[in-house]
């Protein structure tokens, strides 16, 4: 899986591509504290290019999402593919996180709460 | 791997498999009727298979043993069968509890989904030392826009609606 960190507005983007499953998991969650000790608060998962997401993939985004509460930050997620966006909805994991159509959607999420 | 209506193929147990058993079980299934017009279907599929290969990977073997899993699809009429082979420790699924899906949990959701995905998922310990665990879903079939069957979407909406209880 590849990752690229990009920053808007003071919201920190990461675009996914590929496969988040058991392989990478712990990648991701290292990525986000990572950002985390950086001072970033205000996330955003690009999700358009993610080609594969399993349970793993998705504990270690809840896991991310707890870190970056404690920190009283937030992460919302874009681009969900409709069979990611399901799995999300089968757990009811959908729940904790905000889930916007599109990245540009999520910034302005994040703008609107200021 | 062989294009016909079956296809066997093994796998170190290692979480560096997962790759090659996800392009495994997508290219049998994109020569399945109704699997390849659907993208949807085939990511339910993979997605089991994953889920149930990771779960060996995790439980069945010591870390860093030479553990194999074995993957057999088969296709007969409307459904597939997916038998899954490994000689770990036994698990049966049968026994592991849900996940409080009320709660924000980070794991546990694994068998959940295999169990949801699927329409029977058995296990058997046979001659004492391989676990067979067969994954089986009937006939939903039909395309990305015309879904023949219930599919992933209506229990997506019974589950949200409370209609369909979590088990």
């Amino acid at each position: 899986m590849d990752i690229q960190v990009d920053e808007q507005g003071g919201v920190t983007i990461l675009a996914c591509e590929g496969r988040m499953d058991a392989q990478v998991s712990d990648l991701v969650k290292d990525r986000i504290r990572e950002l985390l000790d950086n001072g970033a608060t205000r996330l955003v998962v690009d999700m358009e290019g993610l080609d594969f997401l399993d349970s793993s993939g998705l504990g270690a985004l809840v896991s991310c999402l707890r870190r970056v509460k404690e920190k009283k930050g937030e992460i919302k997620l874009a681009g969900l593919r409709p069979e990611v966006r399901s799995i999300f909805e089968i757990t009811r994991v959908s729940r904790l996180f905000h889930i916007c159509e599109t990245v540009p959607d999520a910034v302005k999420a994040f703008a609107k709460k200021e | 791997m062989r294009k016909g209506k079956r296809a066997c193929k093994w796998v170190r147990a290692d979480v560096s498999s997962l790759t090659e058993i996800s392009r495994f079980v997508q290219d049998w299934l994109s020569q399945r009727e109704g699997y390849r017009e659907s993208r949807k279907e085939r990511y339910l599929v993979e997605l089991a298979v994953i889920e149930a290969c990771t779960n060996i990977i995790r439980y069945a073997y010591p870390p860093s043993s030479a553990g194999q899993i074995g993957i057999c699809l088969k296709e007969e009429g409307r459904r597939i069968e997916i038998l899954l082979l490994d000689q770990g420790i036994p698990f049966d699924p049968a026994g592991t509890r849900p996940p409080d899906l009320h709660e924000s949990k980070e794991g546990g959701y694994g068998i959940f989904l295999v169990r949801k995905i699927m329409d029977s998922v058995t296990y058997r310990r046979r001659g004492g030392r391989w676990n067979c665990l067969r994954l089986v879903r009937e006939c939903v079939r039909g395309g990305d826009g015309e879904q023949v069957g219930e599919g992933l979407e209506g229990l997506r909406r019974r589950i949200v609606s409370g209609e369909e209880e979590v088990r």
